[in-house]
């Protein structure tokens, strides 16, 4: 019997690996800690904001950033900081909520229309199809319209919309792999198709859908700030970012905070998600790596 | 132990393999040789139960088989893959690349099942926890022997087992193969391009040109240059150019 | 001399693994084997020459001369105008070093327009004509198809034909072979033969396929992590336990084994030292 060479097997947990990797990309790691932060606001939102956020004080409306109100006051005097961070909350929620929606139903979908094909890979593509040609704002706006605004009705309308590019990406992730040979091995010796389906082929296609799920955070942001915008969203006295920037169109010129404050918060979130996305495309699919 | 007759596979207007007929004995490693797009592995994954529309009539260890398999059938044949890096599961430990068989075949698979299935490879019993992609070529090659044979076939199929190897790998994985053979009496078929290999391995060598067997030739015809039809001829004078 | 390398070396990155380990070459002309296992730095040697290994490389030599020319010192706007030119790489997988999404006819041409100046048609025709040369007999219908409709074989003779057209001084063939069916292997060696040696060109074949490479070439280098071990003309007279191990370890038909010998690599790392 030939002697194997022990190599020393690398023990590092992949937790661990992800965090280097993820620390080698400066881009992505600031993004990471964005998102972070977001988070924590999100959820230490009593303790870190200055002010209640639906104070009311019409003798302090229209401050301008100063040392007692960092960002300002709005045009009934509630401070525009402690809005900004009791919005997070609004944005994480809805922003995690319309994820953990899509992301499960565009995963199964797509992984079933790749790996059977035929038939259930033809009604499921079309109805998929179907959905996608919908322009998603007006979608919500319908949605929104028929079941009375609010924070949930958003969710579910953006959700409702925001399925179809997941399950496109599971799919062609599930056609590559149902070719596999680990996949034929599996059939050899004799895996179930349900078993295939869960165990081997939804693994593999982890990686992608879950880079696309983050890049789409950024887009959910955008869409749901839309909707508030639109009124359509969370209801006042709910701080949401978008409808705070609608809420200051009137003072745009003169009180420029009012409305820019919230647009900031907007695109910071997003181009968090966004970068975070693109690190994490690097690090989880080895064939877009860059040198 | 093996009987093919009148096989035929067609895809569409393709006739890939053209009514072939192959008996193999019990313990003997019958090799096919032919060039790419033979139909050489297409008879090798008709015969495992990858493909169906195939047409004939196929039956290991004395039972017909059909297009379809049960898990009784699936048991009586088992498959070793060409690439090492492609035939293992990225995401799967060994230990339960290993188990996996022996789980879907309803057989015992704890740890020890999957120690000694190591040990029989000449790995040691740790690398269970390790991921395909901290082993070597030759070590993934072994463990998806030993995953061949854990639900214990007395028939395995070897789809080009060393090509993707080097050649002092080549030997070690030869060398496993011919020790297993031996130990457990299985049967082999052996598809490869690689004639040499195959004059090594197998008793009897079957020439595949066009999805159709040309010629038989044991491993004393090829190593004298011996053989009737002229691409047989061809494949040995280009398999060894320094032949004098 | 066409090939003059001393003491060449390529590591990647920031590891302190060398590639390729302190190589020495000297080429006169006629053909020249380079004969390793994965791993064994050939194809890394044979890139190194052509400088086109990625950033991260870090190549050194105390001499790196093709022709006369140090290659190292080389501004990339003159290697370029060498690449293609005056020093050719073929490669091994016509599907992947192929465009598939140009014509044939185009890509062959291409080199015609870079390196002789040619004007399209010109260039068409002297494409037509190297195609000829390649014995590729449909000429008309392979200008005008693309990669994926020719067969392994025939990809490799187009490429052949493009790395040739310029008439290039040094050919390197990076396992021009090992993707090809065993019996289209000889009719490529043949050309490789008939259009670099016949020109009065030197080749430089890798490969992995140490007997085939005994029967085609002029003299073998063997390498082994990254070193030269052993440099012979012939396989009987191999002298270094890496190579006698190697070649003991192949299956041959005429002498015929119940088990292979398969290579003790304590033996040979000691004497690679």
């Amino acid at each position: 019997m030939t002697t194997i060479p022990m190599t020393p097997p690398a023990r590092k947990g992949a937790f661990r690996r992800f965090l280097t990797d993820l620390a080698r990309e400066p881009l992505g790691l600031a993004g990471a800690i964005v998102v972070a932060a977001l988070v924590l606001i999100a959820l230490f939102a009593p303790l870190l904001a200055p002010y209640p956020p639906a104070e009311q004080s019409l003798t302090d409306a229209l401050l301008a950033p100063s040392a007692a109100h960092w960002l300002g006051t709005d045009e009934y005097g509630r401070d525009i900081l402690s809005r900004l961070i009791w919005g997070a909350r609004v944005t994480m929620r809805t922003v995690l909520s319309v994820t953990a929606i899509v992301g499960p139903i565009g995963l199964l979908i797509g992984v079933t229309a790749g790996f059977f094909g035929g038939r259930i890979d033809a009604v499921l593509m079309r109805a998929t199809d179907v959905v996608l040609s919908f322009p998603s704002l007006v979608l919500a706006l319908a949605f929104a319209a028929a079941m009375g605004a609010g924070l949930g009705t958003a969710i579910i309308a953006i959700s409702l919309t925001a399925w179809p590019p997941i399950a496109r990406l599971a799919r062609a992730e599930a056609l590559v792999v149902r070719n596999a040979d680990y996949v034929s091995a599996a059939r050899v010796y004799g895996a179930s198709k349900w078993r295939l389906l869960f165990l081997y082929v939804t693994p593999m296609c982890l990686p992608s859908v879950v880079v696309r799920l983050t890049l789409n955070m950024a887009v959910i942001t955008l869409t749901a700030a839309s909707l508030g915008f639109l009124g359509l969203g969370a209801q006042p006295p709910l701080p949401e970012w978008g409808a705070m920037i609608s809420a200051g169109r009137k003072f745009m010129l003169d009180q420029w905070w009012v409305a820019l404050m919230p647009g900031v918060a907007i695109l910071i979130t997003s181009l968090a998600f966004n970068v975070l996305g693109d690190a994490l495309r690097d690090i989880l699919d080895p064939r877009h790596t860059r040198d | 132990m093996i009987d093919i007759r009148d096989f035929h596979v067609r895809y569409g207007e393709n006739h890939v393999v053209r009514g072939i007929n192959l008996s193999v004995a019990k313990g003997a490693c019958v090799g096919i040789v032919g060039e790419s797009g033979c139909g050489k592995s297409t008879v090798l994954r008709c015969l495992v139960g990858l493909e169906q529309g195939w047409q004939g009539h196929i039956s290991i260890d004395g039972k017909t088989v059909g297009q379809h398999r049960t898990h009784d059938e699936l048991s009586r044949a088992q498959m070793v893959f060409q690439d090492p890096f492609g035939s293992l599961h990225p995401r799967h430990r060994i230990g339960r690349a290993l188990a996996e068989p022996a789980r879907c075949m309803g057989l015992p698979h704890g740890r020890d099942r999957v120690a000694a299935a190591l040990e029989e490879v000449g790995l040691p019993a740790a690398f269970a926890d390790r991921f395909p992609h901290e082993l070597s070529g030759g070590q993934r090659q072994r463990v998806a022997i030993a995953r061949a044979l854990i639900v214990e076939p007395p028939v395995v199929l070897l789809d080009e087992p060393t090509s993707a190897l080097d050649v002092s790998v080549q030997a070690e994985i030869l060398n496993l193969l011919s020790d297993r053979r031996d130990e457990r009496e299985l049967t082999y078929v052996l598809v490869s391009h690689d004639l040499s290999v195959v004059a090594h391995m197998c008793d009897r060598i079957l020439v595949m040109q066009d999805g159709q067997f040309v010629d038989e030739l044991t491993p004393q015809d090829i190593g004298a240059g011996r053989a009737t039809h002229p691409y047989a001829r061809h494949l040995i004078a280009a398999s060894f150019p320094d032949a004098a | 001399m066409i090939l003059d390398i001393k003491n060449l070396s390529v590591a990647f990155g920031r590891g302190a693994l060398r590639a390729v380990d302190s190589v020495d070459l000297q080429m006169q002309g006629g053909k020249i084997g380079i004969v390793g296992e994965s791993g064994s730095g050939k194809s890394t040697l044979g890139r190194a020459i052509m400088r086109l290994l990625p950033p991260t490389a870090r190549v050194t030599a105390d001499r790196m001369a093709f022709e006369g020319r140090e290659l190292l010192t080389l501004p990339e706007r003159e290697m370029r105008a060498m690449r293609g030119n005056r020093m050719a790489l073929i490669m091994q997988d016509p599907r992947y070093s192929l465009n598939p999404v140009l014509p044939i006819g185009r890509q062959v041409a291409e080199t015609a327009i870079l390196h002789k100046g040619l004007g399209k048609a010109e260039a068409r025709d002297a494409a037509a004509a190297m195609l000829e040369r390649v014995r590729i007999r449909d000429v008309a219908r392979v200008m005008k198809a693309y990669p994926h409709q020719i067969s392994g074989g025939m990809g490799q003779r187009v490429m052949i034909a493009a790395m040739l057209l310029a008439r290039p001084k040094l050919v390197i063939a990076d396992e021009p072979t090992s993707a090809l069916d065993v019996s289209v292997r000889g009719e490529v060696l043949e050309l490789l033969e008939d259009l670099v040696v016949a020109d009065g060109a030197s080749l430089l074949l890798i490969s992995h396929d140490i007997r085939m490479v005994a029967a085609f070439c002029d003299r073998m280098v063997i390498m082994f992590k990254g070193r030269v071990v052993e440099t012979l003309d012939r396989l009987e007279d191999a002298e270094h336990p890496y190579t006698r191990a190697l070649i003991a370890a192949m299956p041959d038909a005429r002498h015929p084994m119940h088990r292979l010998r398969v290579p003790d690599r304590s033996t040979f790392e000691e004497a690679t030292r």
